[in-house]
Formats: structure tokens, C-alpha cells, sequence
């Protein structure tokens, strides 16, 4: 990786659609980057005085891939269809498993609507200065 | 890579990569276009991902791509994919995350000139009665029993409550129901999504405009079609909205497991599949086909509240205000067909994602109105071009699974049409043209800018040029509302 910062991410051109590179020095933070890259991308704003509950949520798949997909569909919906922003505080990457720890906000408004976290050409890349991943998204 | 010199020239408009291409290619791949376009489609991923396609268990015949293609996601837009019903797989990512994403246009015998000054009234009016937008919500308060009726009746629906005429059923793909839907095996999750947005827009390159008929070709078929020129049109283009989407991401994540259970290869994780006849291919089935009957009720019930607004601005001031339907077809859908297959007659799931059906002259399937010119096939601009009014043909049966574009195919990433175009600006100098625009998002409306779309004009060419559909009509837009 040739990135002035050892995480983050930025958008990548696609002819039609969004695409994310994120990288990371751990899996954990490569998750998060990758929530954070999703929230910028679609304009996110939240009211910061209108913090809901801790809550917790479990996933298990096939790979980390799929974790990936199943996190960040997961955060999509919550913000499409419950209006709620996750800001997490906690997150253990396990090699099928998934715990995150958040806390809610109430959004005020996002500004473009993502249909869905795509698999294409998906692969969480490891080297010896941490994790990357491009990810692609439907809009 | 691919380069221009690996493909075999067919002729000015057709062009195959043969098979021996790549090793794991089941079928050639074949591109319906100009030289020129297909030159400039070698710059972004589309071609290699028709190869992927290709690579597909049970595909046949070829993998057929129109001239509008560009980089998807797993299968490139404007592609076609046909899989043996016996022995092929379905792949979700072949259909698209906006199953049955497709275009209505209704017609009218309103002069242009009669209207021309109320053009920005009746904008108003159908972007007041068109919920659009980012998490747009509609008017119609559904149950879940009237959801799941409307997932397995589609436009049926619409005509129970009054918001269709059996006109506008007749002169919908499929009548607007796919048979075999299962609204019981959608999730809750799809359910939820679905609930309160019938009869919404939505956002993206999703639009309501109003056109004017300028130019007809075929004045015979243009009548036959309810297409007169100098006359006022109305073009819907949406989907299955939040449902639909959420259909797909289920059925993606499903399958990530049952390629391995059928032992299934594919170089891209978002071509995963099943096969057809498998229990997990029967269930995506039944839910694609719900959320396929979604999305022709919902532009079933945006073509009612069109009617509304046009009623609004001009019932009294114009001697016939309505707007009758010339046809509404799905862009990206999975359907079980029949095609002429090595002079066999086969059962095929015909994957189209950016394609539209393009039945020719006495295919099964299609009104009888249009038995003898072929369906209409509609192929929308990019806001500032022309949109093309064409039939289908004998040749599309042959040639490309009874298919043809769906639009002018982009050319430029949002990012970067973002950052040339300024939407304010774009929406002035559209102005200037006496194109109106009501749009949701300033920042939105200059991603879809027609600078990042291919000529569409170009894209009729070729299509008509190979033959796989007729010119009828050419539309100009006046008026549009953006999601």
C-alpha cells in the first residue's frame, strides 16, 4: 500500500456505480474505516444530542468477507429503514464470527441511497503493512 | 486484457470473442455494436465481466451484450445471459439489486403547442403527486396481506383499487404478473422495505419525464403504438424499490454457500448461483418474481398519480387530458423463455440486467395489438437527449434471445461528474434548452448529467443496424422529474 496514512479510505472511480478502498492496519479497524467510508459517501448527518441505547450485534458467516457484506448491509438498513447511525465502539473480527458494540443516533438527513454492499470482486487483501479492501456499492 | 483484434467482426454492428478466448469460457461472447463504442468500452471492466458471465454452468448459445454496456458488478450492464432451464444455473447478480428497474411510457393526444406554457405547471404537479427522493414514502398505506397480494398479483392490484385500466395490464410485459411468485418465502426484511414505498420513485438515475413525440419513423406502427407526433408522452423509469434490493442482497448472501454445495466455480463472487431447478433456484425464483410484480405495480400506481396530476393542470383547458399507456417494460429480470438454439427450440432463464426484451413480430408473449409490428421497446435518454421509441424484430428472436438496449449506458463515473459538473449549472444550462427540471438533490442530478452518458442517438444506430429492433419514434424531454 502506498497510503500517506496507515488507515482509512477514500472513493474510487466506477463508471456506474460507488466504490470504496479502505485499508487498515488491523481487521478491526479495516471494519470500521469501512463503516465510516460508507457514511461519508452517502451524507450522513446526525443529531449528536439524540443518543439512543448500547446494544450489541452478533454475526457469523462463511469468511471475512461475508462478515464484511453482512456489517455493512446491516448498518445500511438500520440507516434506510430505522434512521439510525451506529457509532461503534467496539468490534471483535473473528475468522467466522462478528461482535460489534455500538451505540445509536438519530439521523437528520443522508443524501444518497445505497441499494446494496455488492461481492464484486471482493477480497480482503493482507500484507506486512496491515489490511485493504476495494468494496463496491449499488446505488 | 482484451483488444479489438481478439474479437471476430460479424459485421459493421456485431462482433464475437470467440470461446477459445479464455479457457474456462463455456460460450462465445457476442457485442452488438459500432466499432467505436466498443473500442470505448474496452477502457472499463464490461467486456471481462461478460467473460466472467460466460464462464457460468448451463449458459448457451452465447452471452449476448448490447451497445449501451458498462462496468457493473459482477455481469456488466446491457448484458444478456441465457442459462439451460434443465441443466443452468440463476444468478442473482445477473438480474440486478432493482429487479424489474424498467420504463413505462404513456402517451396522449395532447398537442405540444396547446400546452407548451403550462409545461412547468404540470412538472410541479407531478412532483407533487410522485413521492421522489432519497427515502421517499408513498401515499398508499399497505398491510402485509396487501403487500404480499401485491408481490403475487402485481399490477392486478392496481386494477382492483382503481389506479389501472385493463389497457394498461394488456400493454405490460407480462401482463404486470409474473406467475409463480411466492410472497410467503419473501423475508421480513424485504417485506418491511417494501411496505411503505409503493408508488415512489426513489433516487438515482430513477425519473418521471415529460417528452414531446418529435420526429416519427414508421407512422403505421407509431399508430398502432398510440404515438403521434407533436404530441405530449410521459416516460416513468424506476423499480422494485427497497424490496427489490432486499430480495437480492438476501439471495447473494444465500448463495455465497450454495456455490459450494453444488461444487459450482465462478471467478467473481458476485456471479454466485444455483441451479435452476434446485431447491435454492426455485426460491430465488419465486422471490424475484414477488419482487418483480412489486415493481409493476409501483410504476402502476406512479402512471395513476401522473394521470392525477395531468387531470390537475389541464382537465377543462385541454379537450382530451389522458394518458394512455404504449407499453411498460423490465430492464433488469430473470424469465423463462423459449429460443431457437442450434435449430432446437430450448427452455431458457434469460438473465437480462440493462436489457430489454425486444419480442419481434408474432412472439408468444406479446398484445395482440403488436402481433404484427413487434413490441415496443423503450430506450430512455439521459435527460438532455433524445429518448427512442423502437420495435422489436424477427432478427432480435435470432440473434440476441429476443433482446436489445436499455438506455444510453454510462461513460463517466459519478465521482468525476461531481467533480466537472456543477448541478446548479446543469440544471440552467438545461433550462436554456426549455428543459425543466425538479430534482431532489443538486448533487445527484449532476452525476446524471447527460456528459456522463453515452450518445444514446449512437446506441439506436447500432442496434438498428444490426437489426435487432426498428425505429418508431424519437422523444425530446421538456420537463423532468430527477430522484
Amino acid at each position: 500500500m502506498t497510503h500517506k496514512k496507515a488507515s482509512g479510505y477514500e472513493e474510487i472511480g466506477h463508471t456506474a456505480d460507488l466504490s470504496l478502498k479502505v485499508w487498515a492496519t488491523t481487521l478491526e479497524d479495516l471494519f470500521i474505516n469501512a463503516l465510516s467510508g460508507m457514511y461519508s459517501m452517502i451524507d450522513v448527518s446526525v443529531s449528536a444530542d439524540d443518543q439512543l441505547e448500547l446494544q450489541e450485534l452478533y454475526f457469523d458467516e462463511m469468511d471475512h468477507e461475508s462478515l464484511l457484506v453482512s456489517f455493512l448491509s446491516e448498518c445500511n438498513f438500520k440507516l434506510q429503514n430505522e434512521k439510525e447511525y451506529l457509532d461503534v465502539h467496539e468490534i471483535i473480527v473473528g475468522t467466522k464470527s462478528l461482535m460489534v458494540k455500538f451505540s445509536k443516533f438519530r439521523i437528520n438527513k443522508f443524501v444518497k441511497e445505497i441499494k446494496a454492499v455488492t461481492y464484486h470482486n471482493l477480497k480482503i487483501k493482507n500484507s506486512s503493512k496491515g489490511y485493504s479492501v476495494v468494496i463496491v456499492f449499488d446505488v | 486484457m482484451v483488444a479489438i483484434t481478439d474479437f471476430t467482426k460479424i459485421s459493421n454492428f456485431e462482433w464475437e470473442l470467440p470461446r477459445r478466448f479464455r479457457a474456462d469460457m463455456r460460450v462465445p461472447v457476442r457485442i452488438f455494436s459500432t466499432r467505436k463504442m466498443l473500442e470505448q468500452s474496452l477502457g472499463d471492466l464490461s467486456v471481462e465481466q461478460a467473460i466472467n458471465a460466460s464462464t457460468l454452468p448451463g449458459v448457451i448459445g452465447s452471452i449476448v451484450v448490447m451497445p449501451d454496456m458498462h462496468q457493473g458488478y459482477g455481469f456488466p450492464i446491457g448484458g444478456v445471459a441465457p442459462t439451460d432451464f434443465s441443466t443452468g444455473v440463476i444468478s442473482p447478480g445477473g438480474i440486478g439489486y432493482d429487479i424489474n428497474c424498467g420504463v413505462r411510457l404513456l402517451s396522449s393526444q395532447i398537442p405540444y403547442d396547446q400546452v407548451k406554457d403550462q409545461i412547468q405547471l404540470l412538472l410541479q404537479a407531478l412532483n407533487h403527486h410522485c413521492p421522489s427522493g432519497v427515502g421517499s414514502e408513498g401515499c398508499i398505506h399497505l398491510s402485509i396481506k396487501e403487500l404480499e397480494e401485491i408481490c403475487e398479483s402485481g399490477s392486478r392490484w392496481a386494477l382492483k383499487k382503481g389506479f389501472a385500466t385493463e389497457q394498461d395490464l394488456r400493454r405490460t410485459e407480462e401482463n404486470g404478473c409474473i406467475f409463480g411468485a411466492d410472497a410467503g418465502k419473501l423475508s421480513d426484511r424485504a417485506k418491511k422495505r417494501g411496505l411503505p414505498q409503493l408508488g415512489t420513485l426513489g433516487s438515482g438515475n430513477h425519473f418521471i419525464e415529460i417528452d414531446l413525440v418529435d420526429e416519427v419513423f414508421d407512422d403505421q406502427t407509431a399508430d398502432v403504438f398510440g404515438l403521434q407526433q407533436g404530441t405530449i408522452a410521459v416516460m416513468i423509469h424506476c423499480g422494485s424499490r427497497g424490496l427489490g434490493h432486499q430480495v437480492c442482497s438476501d439471495t447473494v448472501q444465500t448463495f455465497q454457500k450454495s456455490v459450494h454445495k453444488y461444487g459450482i466455480k465462478i471467478p467473481d463472487r458476485e456471479l454466485v448461483c444455483a441451479p435452476i431447478n434446485s431447491p435454492e433456484g426455485k426460491d430465488y425464483l419465486a422471490v424475484m418474481r414477488a419482487a418483480a410484480n412489486y415493481a409493476f405495480c409501483n410504476r402502476q400506481v406512479l402512471a395513476h398519480l401522473a394521470r392525477k396530476a395531468f387531470e390537475q393542470i389541464l382537465a377543462g383547458k385541454v379537450k382530451n387530458w389522458h394518458l394512455y399507456q404504449v407499453y411498460d417494460i423490465a430492464h433488469n429480470i430473470g424469465k423463462i423463455e423459449e429460443h431457437l438454439v442450434n435449430g432446437e427450440y430450448v427452455k431458457v432463464c434469460v438473465h437480462r440486467k440493462g436489457a430489454t426484451r425486444a419480442f419481434g413480430p408474432g412472439a408468444e408473449g406479446i398484445p395482440e395489438e403488436f402481433a404484427k409490428t413487434g413490441q415496443p421497446v423503450l430506450v430512455p435518454g439521459s435527460m438532455g437527449t433524445s429518448s427512442w421509441v423502437l420495435a422489436g424484430t424477427k432478427i432480435s428472436m435470432e440473434r440476441s434471445f429476443g433482446s436489445s438496449c436499455h438506455g444510453a449506458g454510462r461513460v463517466m463515473s459519478r465521482q468525476k461528474a461531481k467533480k466537472s459538473i456543477r448541478g446548479d449549472q446543469l440544471k440552467a444550462d438545461l433550462e436554456r434548452k426549455g428543459i425543466y427540471i425538479q430534482a431532489g438533490s443538486l448533487a445527484g442530478l449532476a452525476e446524471e448529467a447527460p456528459a456522463a452518458y453515452k450518445d444514446v442517438d449512437e446506441v439506436i444506430e447500432a442496434v438498428n443496424g444490426a437489426g435487432l429492433t426498428r425505429k418508431i419514434a424519437r422523444l425530446v424531454p421538456l420537463a423532468v422529474v430527477k430522484g
